[in-house]
This record gives structure tokens, C-alpha cells and sequence, in this order.
């Protein structure tokens, strides 16, 4: 069903021209009203920014001749006024800018999702709630969201603060131990948004990404759907083997597979790795080689982070990458 | 300059009473405004050039996605170094040391008005910062950020002693800069000379007497959050646990209370650098002084009304962050006066490009654009987009490299001949201009773009094809030329040193008290105490002004102490002389500090030895006027 | 604003002052508001308030959170409030220090230096109780350093006013030791209006402090 999110990060990311973290690159209203408060600040901050440069110049390098009379007080005096007079004028365009947009970025209202969102050290816990705020099922570092309408996020912390951001869909709030922070969005073009964290959260805060997709309606809820089942049945020998080394090597300590093993939400849910873009928080591309390289060498590829490496003999190796592939 | 015929002055005398002590021992006992001022000024500029080499590692590693120079433990430790010594070591410090210098030269008088408490407060700010770079050395230094959050800063998420060494050394700052600013206040309202009333102060000296009175309001915010961190970390208390009743906001509330003042706290001092220097070689009195120093005075009010943006993001209620965006702009106003004051000044003048103008001219153009994305920022639809992205980064080093580093660099080059009698080459002093205005520029103004295409702050690595690569890798060679720029200055020091020309008493023609006396000043500052009429006196009363205070004892260090608005002539007090208590006390205080990171006991310990010391620093002497001089 | 156009004005109307400010038969010995140590006696005071100012701010800052929030409750819940008698006893005995070390400095002023030494021992005796109450009160607690915000607020805050009290303990004694032994008299005693000073604050201090940690908590709940 996700077919056509598959492909390559790569290519997705090379032909947004701002890059695919950019604020520039908007996917939904709130992010473009920022563009557009944007738009009115540059052009102010511009045109001061030229007219003082200018000022400067010519009031540096204008010709003086040699007995020339000094410039009167009473003329610089009325010159500084028409400054002050031409700043309070500005500042109070900014203001009114500002405050109009915030009004449009507070506004409360219905939303067709409830999202919960848990920062943790460093990757994101996602768990979607049902009409009545119950949980419905849990993944990490990929949030699906359905365009056209808004959905709210529910943004909490157990550990240290965290923000959540992804530029291309809204500003960002911080996720605050002890606190529970909302943020209403809406997307309103299909795609896939990078989001990092923004709050300097301890030694991996620099790779705690994640992703937003936003998919058509009729797609997202086939892809609610799926999720809500359980982890899919191994099928032949080889992910049976790979399901026992999951179980016994260690991984299932940490990492829940509904169905299999419930761990104590230490490390991301696993149970819908497979369809997934990327591992690890969003840092490297979800391919068999790097399912392999971020199993036996973690600490290699993100210094400091909280998975331990995992030493496999090369076929019970094989065999836990066979079935993580299997967990569709 | 006295140094008239009819001179009723034995210069030789007054030396002899002023002079310090000499020896390794002597060293640690002297007192004098002047020696403490430069060794302030030394120590805070060689913990810049740290700081500074520490900026150009981060630029390296960050050159390139996925770079292995810098793994991300020891890429924390740099960035939250870098950060605690611009601010804490290096800006306050050096605008410190300026003003313990300066202000008793410009405002008229012999030294300031508790000399061993500058004493002490150079030691403890010394020893602070050697601790601070020792940790970095030892791979223990502080990693959470200059900012330090908790609950990050907390010891479930921080144990080992990185972060304790962080809340010791915000200690040893705090006291530092308190006992600085203590001394500034008094001495500024106390000690001018006869006839300088608050209206011929000048500008330089109401920016530092506005930013010490900052000092004393905004520093007992981070007072008492270090030592709640402090106590958190050691003693378990629970300021900033959510899960037993502390908050984590609560932090963030006080640390940015002192945090935002503390941004004016350097940059007012820095604008009074450009208010002094402008105006001299333009020509022409600065234009609109009451205007600048009232737009000094509403920066320093106003700035304590801002703290909360930057915490736009915590989801506080849209009411209060409406009042703190609308301040932040405001804000932008005061500002905006001192800028047409300056310029006014420039056009009203005829401006002559020596290296102190040209610092003082690009400080206008890069501060200018600091100020702006500043204003951008307290919009808050758009703060939330680029806060604690390399916007910000742009922003505030716009701010403090362009608004306070190049006014200090000005400031360098226009007082080197007060301090040294000596000139700096104006050929380097150019070359070192162009260097850190080109390379500043090119490493920081890619950055706003940076922020724009979504790359956070603090991060030690980042991904390829996030289109981040080039810009990153533009801002690093701008680096590297704005610390050759730096480098520059360096050289131009050492060859002033060896063969600088000497520079004469007054050698920019400056109107300021200061350049009323020798350069360097005699160790007494003025051989007579002169009576002020003018905001110019120089240029109105040239080198022998009218007879000024006469009666003052030659054989003891004393100062005339008038009225704090109309400097009436009130008093005659003498002052202490050298000492070796301060030097104990700053040690006895050290220990308590850096022993209260492994028991609360030692801070008992220092605390009752501390008293001891104190009655020994204030034990009546016997003095050379009265038998006998209480403290 | 005005005071600063009033000094402008000044300026203009300032002429050429050509006689010398002979002041070497002014005296030597200050002390009070002319001297640049009563000066900074303000100013230190001022930051010693503002401290605790800033305290009382941030209790004041959880109590809006864990209340509004919903979250614990203030105190939170579950907490025994500290008994309020030694604490109380305090502010009467905090107060006579104060009055005796004014009375003190006024009597010094007269020249009576024997009653202020007087004063002096009866001020250290009354602030060395205080300080045993305040052990005692430690003592008495019926809960830990850490065992929720409200009680770290309440270590904190009697601690930090304890180094006054005991700084000021100190300065007293050291004030009538040097009495006694004649270096303070009638007109030397700076020392003697910077103790004033510093008691003053450390007695007014003290009642915020134990109002807002011991009774506002039973007023409320």
C-alpha cells in the first residue's frame, strides 16, 4: 500500500529545491502564513537595512568643502525625528503582522486525529489515539497524517525536553517533562516532511529525526488499518530462526513485537518495521545493509546512543534480518 | 599634564603613595584600578582567543555532512564551553576590565572607591575560569549548553560531575561580576570630579553605570537558580523534578530573567565604546547626547521585560507572549535613537577612517543587521519557525560579534595609547579590519539561510542532502579568515610592543577626562584633581583646565567624594591600600566553590573560613593621616 | 527623565570656576551616607533582597503551576507542614537585634561606648538563640531536604537567611571587641552603620520568609 512513498529519501530530497527540511518548502497553512509574516518583515528589515547603509555612506564619505559652515543642530535634530517617527511606524506594522498571525496560529478547533507524541532519548515514541483518547497502536519516527484536515499532536517528554519540528508543516514546540504541550496542524499536499528535534536534548540530539507523511485520505486509513494488526507470522525456517534470535539474543528486552514480545517501551516498536522509510531515528535509509550495520554496530553510527551492539554468528545474523524484514 | 612650573604638586610623593608593591608577593597584594583593569582585560581576551579556537573547531567539524573530526561527547563539551566563556568569561569581563580601567580616568578620579574589592573580584573570576578550562582539558567540562536546561542538566540525565563543574563556575562569575558592578555603581555616583554633574558624564561612563546596575538586578536570577541546580544535583532537592512538584519552566524563567539583561548588560557598554569614539574622530561633540543616554537608560528597563522570548516555544499562554514579543520590539526603539544619534553625529562631522572608526563603522553596519533579525525573532509565528535554528545562530552572532566584539576591538585600538603610550600600526589595524568584517560575513550570514532550510542548533553532525553541505562548508572558510583576523590583531599588539610609535598624551585629539592626564597615566591618575565644566572637557579646557582640588594629602591615598547628581564637592575619604586578604579570600572562596561539587561541607567549611578572612581584609590599620582608619 | 533635563540645563548655564577647591583642612573620618562604604552597603543589600526576592518569585512560581496545572497541589499533597513556633520565636528575637544595634549606634554616637558594647553582647546572645532555634527547627522537621519542592523552598530559604544571621552574629561580636579595645568611638564607626544596616535586612528578611513558608501554607489549606 505504501508503494508510492518507496521511493529512494534521496531523490525526494534532492528535487525540493530548499531542501526537504526547509520552511520555505510549505505542505500546509501554517507554515505558509509564516512565509507570508515573512515576506512583510524582510521587506521592512530591507529597506531599513538600506536606508541606514546608506545613511551611513553618504553621511561618511559626502564631499565637504574646506569652509564649510557645521551642519546645524536644529537640521540634524529634525532628521533624527523623522527616524524615530519612520522606526515607531515599522515596529508598529511588525507588531500588528505578528499578532495577526499568531491569533490564525492559536485558533483552536476540531481535528480529526489525536496524535501522541513522546520524546525519547533520542527517538520518538508515536502512539495514535482513538475518538475517546484511548491508545490504538504504537510506532516511532514516522507519523503518518491524512491531508486536508487538521490533527493534533499531543507533545510530552519523560526524560529531558525535546522539540518537536518539522518546518515544512509548522513552527515548533518544545516537549517538556512534566508538561503536555499541543500543536494543531493540517497538511494540505501529500509528500514526506523531514523533522528534527530542535531542543538540545543530550549526546545524540543532532540524528533525532523523524518523518511526517502525509497521505490522501482512503491511503492513510488503509495504513491505520494495517498497523492495528499485530506483527505478521513468520513464514518459512529462516524468519522463524531470525523470530527465536529476536527473542533470545536480546532485542525483545527493549523492543516491543505485538504479538511476540512486549518489552517495557524502552526502545521503538517494532511490529510495522519493514514498510518504514528509515532506522534509527530517521538517520539512515531502512535497507537491509543498514538494518545490519545499525544491529551490529550501533554505537558506531550514533556514539552514545542507548542500543547496545548485538554480536550474532553471521547466520542467526541473516536470519533476525530476515524476519525484521518480514515484520510488513 | 599638570606639569606647569607653579605646580604645587611632588609628583614623586603621590607616585610613591599610589605605586604598587613590587615582588611575586607584591603581585598578588596590588590594588591599583589600573592593574586590575589590565589584568582583566588580558585574562578575558586570552579566554576569547580559547573560546574563539574552540568556534573554528566546531566550524571544522561541522564542514562537511557526516564528519568524524569531532565525535559528539567531545563536540558538547566544545559548544557549551565556547558558549560559557564568550559570555560569562570573556564579554562581561572584558567590558569589566574597560571600565575598571577607564572610569576612574574619565569621570576624574584617583581609583575606585573599594579597590581590594576589584582585587578580589579579578582572583575569583581568574581562578573560576582556569577551573572552567582545566575541566575541558580533563574531559569533564560542562555539556549541556551555556543555557543548561534541566531537566537534561539534572544528575538522572548528567551524572557525572560535568555539570556540577558548570554550576561552580556560574559561582565564581556571579560573585565576580557583583562585586564589580558594586564597586562601579558606587564610584560612579560617588566619585566624580568636582563640577561633573550626571549631565557632563559621559556616555561611556552612564553605560556602564546603567549595565552595573543590570548587574545587581538581573544577577541574583541565575544566583539562585545555579544554586538550586547545585543543591538538586547534590543534595536532592527537587526544584526542577516535575515529578516531585518542581518545574522545569522554572529554570528557563530565571535563567533567561538574568539571561536577556545580560545580552545588554555587554552590548550598552559596547555602545558606549562607539559613543566615546565616534564623536572623536568625526570632530564634533556626539550629537543627541541626552537622547543616548536616555535610550541607554529605557534599553536597561525595557530589557528586563524580554526574558520570556526565548521561551516562545514552551507553550506558555499566547496572552503573555503577546506582552513579551511586543516588548522585544519595543526594545528596538532606544535602540534605534542611539543609531540616529551616531549617524547624525557622522554627517553633522568630518569622519576620518582610522582602525578605532572603521571597528566602530562596521559595528554599525553588522549590528545593524543583528538588530533586525532581532526584531524578526520576537514575532513569534516566525520565532517558532527559526528558534534554536542556525537563524538564531546568525542572529545572535550578529549581535555579540558584530554589536560587542567589533566596538571592543575599537575600543583596543582608541585606548591602546592610554594603556601603553604606544601605537598600534594603522596599516595592520586595516588589514585586521577588513579580515574580520569579510570573514565574519561570510561565516555567519550563510547561517541565516541555514536556519531557514530547517538545520537546528547544537548539532554535532548532520546528514548529507539536506542541502546544508555548501553553506556549511562557505560558513568554515569565513571562519578561518575572521580568526586570521583576530590573529592580526595579535601581531599588531606584539610589534606595538617592540617598536609601536610612542603616541603622546592625547595623540586622536579625544575630548574625553581621560586624555587630560599622561598616557599611561601616573599611577595616581591625575596630579590635581581637575574641576569639570563641560561634556567635552579636553576640547574646551585643553590640558591645563581650571584649578581643580587642591589639599588632598600627598602622603596617603586620598579621594575627593562629592554628590551623586550635581558632583558637589562632599567629602574627603582615605582609601585602602595593597593587600594580600583579597587574594586569600578569593582562594578561601574557590574552595568552597569547587569543593561544593563533591560535598555541601566544603561550602560550610569556606563559608565560616570566608568571614575570617573578611575580618582580616577589614582590620583597622594603622594609617599614615589619623593614628588609626576604621576599614 | 526631569532630573536629567535639569542637569542639562545646569550645564548651560555653568561658568568658568577659577578658584581651587582647597579642602585639606576638611576632616578625615566619615561615616553614614557621605562615605562610599554606606554606598555600597545599599547596594549590597539590594542584591541580598533581590535573592531573596527571586526565591520568593520562584515559590511562588510552583505554587501557580502545581495548582493550575493540576498537578500536586501546594504544598503538595501529602506534606506535614513544619511546626511554626521556633521560627516565630525568631522574628521577635531577629527584631531585638536589630533595635539593640540601633540603640547601640545611637548611643555610640553620644559617646557612650560602654552601652554599646552593651548592646552589642545582647545582640550576639539573642541572634546565637536564634541560630540554636534554627537548629533546633532543622531538627524538628518533619520531612527532608528532598522530598518535594515545598520543603527543598523551605531548606533553602532558612539556610540562605542563616549565613546572614551568622555573618551578622560575627560582625557584632568583632564590633564590641574592637569597642573594647577603643578602635570604634563616637566618630569612628562606619563599621557600627553598616551593622545597622545589614541587621535591618536580616530581621525584615525574616518575616517574609516566615510568613510565606510557615503560615501561607495553613492560611490556604
Amino acid at each position: 500500500m505504501c508503494k508510492g512513498f518507496r521511493i529512494p529519501i534521496v531523490a525526494l530530497l534532492l528535487m525540493a529545491c530548499g531542501g526537504p527540511q526547509s520552511m520555505f518548502e510549505t505542505a500546509g497553512p501554517d507554515a505558509a502564513r509564516v512565509i507570508v509574516l515573512w515576506w512583510i518583515l524582510f521587506a521592512i528589515c530591507l529597506f531599513v537595512t538600506i536606508a541606514v547603509i546608506g545613511v551611513l555612506l553618504v553621511a561618511s564619505f559626502r564631499r565637504r568643502s574646506e569652509g564649510e559652515l557645521p551642519v546645524p543642530d536644529k537640521k540634524l535634530g529634525v532628521a533624527m525625528g523623522w527616524g524615530i517617527g519612520v522606526t515607531i511606524v515599522l515596529l508598529t506594522v511588525i507588531l500588528t503582522a505578528t499578532f495577526r498571525s499568531s491569533d490564525a496560529y492559536a485558533e483552536q478547533g476540531p481535528v480529526a486525529l489525536t496524535i501522541d507524541v513522546v520524546g525519547k532519548l533520542w527517538w520518538w515514541e508515536v502512539t495514535y489515539l482513538g475518538e475517546n483518547g484511548e491508545p490504538l497502536f504504537r510506532t516511532a519516527n514516522e507519523i503518518h497524517i491524512p491531508t486536508g484536515v487538521p490533527v493534533r499532536f499531543r507533545l510530552r517528554s519523560d526524560n529531558v525536553i525535546h522539540s518537536f519540528w518539522v518546518p515544512s508543516l509548522a513552527g515548533k514546540v518544545d516537549l517538556l517533562p512534566g508538561r503536555t504541550n499541543y500543536l494543531r496542524l493540517a497538511a494540505n499536499k501529500a509528500g514526506i516532511y523531514r523533522g528534527q528535534c530542535a531542543e538540545y536534548c543530550g549526546i545524540q540530539h543532532a540524528l533525532m529525526a523523524f518523518l511526517v507523511i502525509a497521505q490522501l485520505p482512503e491511503e492513510f486509513a488503509e495504513w491505520m488499518e494495517a498497523q492495528q494488526l499485530p506483527a505478521r507470522e513468520p513464514k518459512d525456517e529462516m524468519t522463524h530462526r531470525g523470530k527465536n534470535v529476536f527473542l533470545q539474543a536480546g532485542c525483545a528486552k527493549c523492543h516491543t513485537v505485538r504479538g511476540v514480545a512486549v518489552a517495557v517501551e524502552a526502545g521503538p516498536d517494532l511490529t510495522h518495521l519493514a514498510p518504514r522509510h528509515t532506522l534509527a531515528a530517521a538517520s539512515l535509509p531502512n535497507r537491509r545493509g543498514h538494518l545490519g550495520g545499525w544491529i551490529s554496530d550501533p554505537q558506531g553510527i550514533k556514539p552514545g546512543n542507548l542500543m547496545p551492539a548485538t554480536p550474532l554468528n553471521s547466520e542467526d545474523f541473516q536470519a533476525l534480518l530476515r524476519y525484521l524484514e518480514n515484520l510488513q | 599634564m599638570n606639569t606647569q612650573t607653579d605646580d604645587p604638586v611632588n609628583h614623586e610623593t603621590l607616585d610613591c603613595t599610589w605605586g604598587n608593591p613590587f615582588g611575586l608577593w607584591g603581585w598578588f597584594t596590588i590594588v591599583n584600578h589600573k592593574n586590575i583593569g589590565i589584568r582583566y582585560l588580558v585574562t578575558a581576551f586570552i579566554f576569547f582567543l580559547g573560546a574563539g579556537v574552540l568556534g573554528v573547531l566546531m566550524r571544522v567539524q561541522l564542514a562537511s555532512p557526516q564528519n568524524d573530526f569531532m565525535g559528539p561527547d567531545f563536540f558538547n563539551q566544545v559548544f557549551t564551553v565556547h558558549g560559557t566563556v564568550m559570555m560569562f568569561l570573556f564579554a562581561i569581563p572584558m567590558v569589566e576590565g574597560f571600565a575598571i580601567y577607564l572610569v576612574p580616568l574619565m569621570i576624574g578620579t584617583r581609583d575606585l572607591c573599594f579597590p581590594r574589592l576589584s582585587a578580589y573580584s579579578y582572583y575569583v573570576f581568574l581562578i573560576g575560569g582556569i577551573a572552567l578550562w582545566i575541566s575541558l582539558f580533563l574531559g569533564s567540562a560542562p555539556d549541556a549548553g551555556w543555557f543548561n536546561y534541566p531537566t537534561l542538566a539534572l544528575k538522572e540525565f548528567s551524572p557525572s560531575h560535568r555539570i556540577s563543574v558548570y554550576a561552580t563556575v556560574i559561582s565564581f562569575i556571579e560573585v565576580a561580576a557583583l562585586a564589580a558592578a558594586v564597586e562601579l555603581i558606587v564610584t560612579i555616583l560617588k566619585q566624580r570630579a568636582p563640577g561633573m554633574t550626571l549631565g557632563r558624564t559621559s556616555p561611556f561612563v552612564w553605560s556602564i553605570l546603567v549595565a552595573a546596575i543590570m548587574i545587581v538586578f538581573a544577577m541574583p536570577g541565575i544566583v539562585v537558580a545555579s544554586v538550586m541546580l547545585a543543591m538538586d544535583r547534590l543534595l536532592e532537592t527537587a526544584f526542577f523534578q516535575p515529578a516531585l512538584g518542581g518545574d522545569v519552566l522554572l529554570w528557563q524563567h530565571l535563567f533567561w530573567w538574568f539571561g536577556h539583561p545580560e545580552v545588554y548588560i555587554i552590548f550598552l557598554p559596547a555602545t558606549g565604546i562607539v559613543s566615546t569614539i565616534i564623536p572623536v574622530f568625526c570632530g564634533r561633540p556626539l550629537f543627541g547626547y541626552t537622547a543616548v543616554v536616555v535610550a541607554i537608560i529605557s534599553t536597561g528597563v525595557i530589557s528586563f521585560g524580554l526574558w520570556v522570548h526565548h521561551m516562545f516555544a514552551t507553550g506558555l499562554p499566547t496572552q503573555a507572549d503577546g506582552f513579551f514579543a511586543a516588548a522585544s520590539g519595543l526594545v528596538a526603539l532606544p535602540t534605534g535613537i542611539q543609531f540616529f544619534a551616531w549617524l547624525a553625529t557622522i554627517w553633522g562631522g568630518r569622519p576620518v577612517f582610522k582602525t578605532p572608526f572603521l571597528f566602530c563603522f562596521g559595528f554599525i553596519s553588522l549590528f545593524l543587521i543583528g538588530g533586525l533579525t532581532g526584531v524578526m525573532v520576537a514575532s513569534i509565528p516566525f520565532d517558532l519557525q527559526v528558534h534554536d535554528s542556525y537563524f538564531v545562530v546568525a542572529h545572535f552572532h550578529y549581535v555579540l560579534i558584530g554589536g560587542v566584539v567589533f566596538p571592543i576591538f575599537g575600543g583596543i585600538y582608541y585606548w591602546w595609547p592610554k594603556f601603553t603610550g604606544r601605537m598600534l600600526s594603522e596599516r595592520l589595524g586595516k588589514l585586521n579590519f577588513w579580515m574580520m568584517f569579510i570573514g565574519f560575513n561570510v561565516a555567519f550570514f550563510p547561517m541565516h539561510n541555514l536556519g531557514f532550510r530547517g538545520m537546528p542548533r547544537r548539532i554535532y553532525t548532520y546528514l548529507p542532502d539536506l542541502g546544508w553541505d555548501i553553506l556549511n562548508q562557505l560558513s568554515t572558510w569565513g571562519t578561518y579568515l575572521l580568526a586570521l583576523g583576530v590573529l592580526v590583531l595579535l601581531i599588531n599588539i606584539v610589534w606595538s610592543l617592540r617598536r609601536g610609535r610612542p603616541s603622546g598624551d592625547n595623540p586622536w585629539n579625544a575630548d574625553t577626562l581621560e586624555w587630560m592626564t599622561t598616557s599611561p597615566p601616573a599611577n595616581y591618575n591625575f596630579a590635581e584633581v581637575p574641576r569639570i565644566t563641560s561634556l567635552n572637557p579636553v576640547w574646551k579646557d585643553g590640558p591645563h583646565p581650571a584649578p581643580g582640588v587642591r589639599g588632598l594629602r600627598e602622603d596617603a591615598r586620598e579621594i575627593i567624594i562629592t554628590t551623586s547628581v550635581e558632583a558637589e564637592p562632599q567629602a574627603v575619604v582615605e582609601l585602602p591600600g595593597p593587600s594580600i586578604w583579597p587574594f586569600i579570600l578569593a582562594v578561601i572562596s574557590s574552595i568552597a566553590f569547587i569543593g561544593s561539587i563533591f560535598s555541601p561541607w566544603w561550602y560550610v567549611a569556606g563559608f565560616c573560613g570566608g568571614l575570617m578572612a573578611a575580618a582580616c581584609w577589614f582590620w583597622p590599620i594603622k594609617s599614615t593621616v589619623s593614628g588609626k582608619v576604621e576599614r | 527623565m526631569l532630573v536629567l533635563a535639569d542637569q542639562i540645563h545646569c550645564e548651560r548655564k555653568g561658568g568658568k570656576v577659577s578658584e581651587p577647591i582647597d579642602v585639606s583642612q576638611w576632616p578625615r573620618i566619615h561615616s553614614g551616607v557621605t562615605h562610599p562604604f554606606w554606598w555600597g552597603g545599599v547596594v549590597f543589600i539590594t542584591i541580598a533582597a533581590t535573592i531573596i526576592a527571586v526565591f520568593i518569585v520562584g515559590f511562588f512560581y510552583l505554587w501557580i503551576v502545581n495548582v493550575a496545572l493540576d498537578r500536586m497541589g501546594w504544598p503538595p499533597a501529602g506534606t506535614q507542614l513544619p511546626p511554626a513556633l521556633y521560627p516565630g520565636i525568631e522574628v521577635l528575637l531577629l527584631g531585638i537585634c536589630a533595635f539593640t544595634t540601633i540603640y547601640g549606634g545611637k548611643y555610640l554616637e553620644r559617646g557612650h561606648t560602654r552601652i554599646f558594647v552593651l548592646a552589642q553582647f545582647l545582640c550576639s546572645g539573642m541572634a546565637a538563640t536564634s541560630v540554636l532555634l534554627r537548629w533546633l527547627q532543622s531538627e524538628a522537621l518533619p520531612f527532608g531536604l528532598g522530598d518535594n519542592a515545598y520543603t527543598s523552598f523551605v531548606w533553602i530559604l532558612t539556610g540562605y537567611h542563616l549565613m546572614h544571621v551568622v555573618a551578622a552574629l560575627f560582625a557584632t561580636a568583632i564590633l564590641a571587641w574592637l569597642a573594647i579595645k577603643g578602635y570604634i568611638n563616637s566618630e569612628r564607626r562606619l563599621g557600627v552603620d553598616l551593622n545597622i544596616m545589614h541587621w535591618k535586612f536580616t530581621a525584615l528578611s525574616w518575616i517574609p520568609i516566615y510568613l510565606m513558608l510557615y503560615w501561607l501554607p495553613r492560611w490556604t489549606q
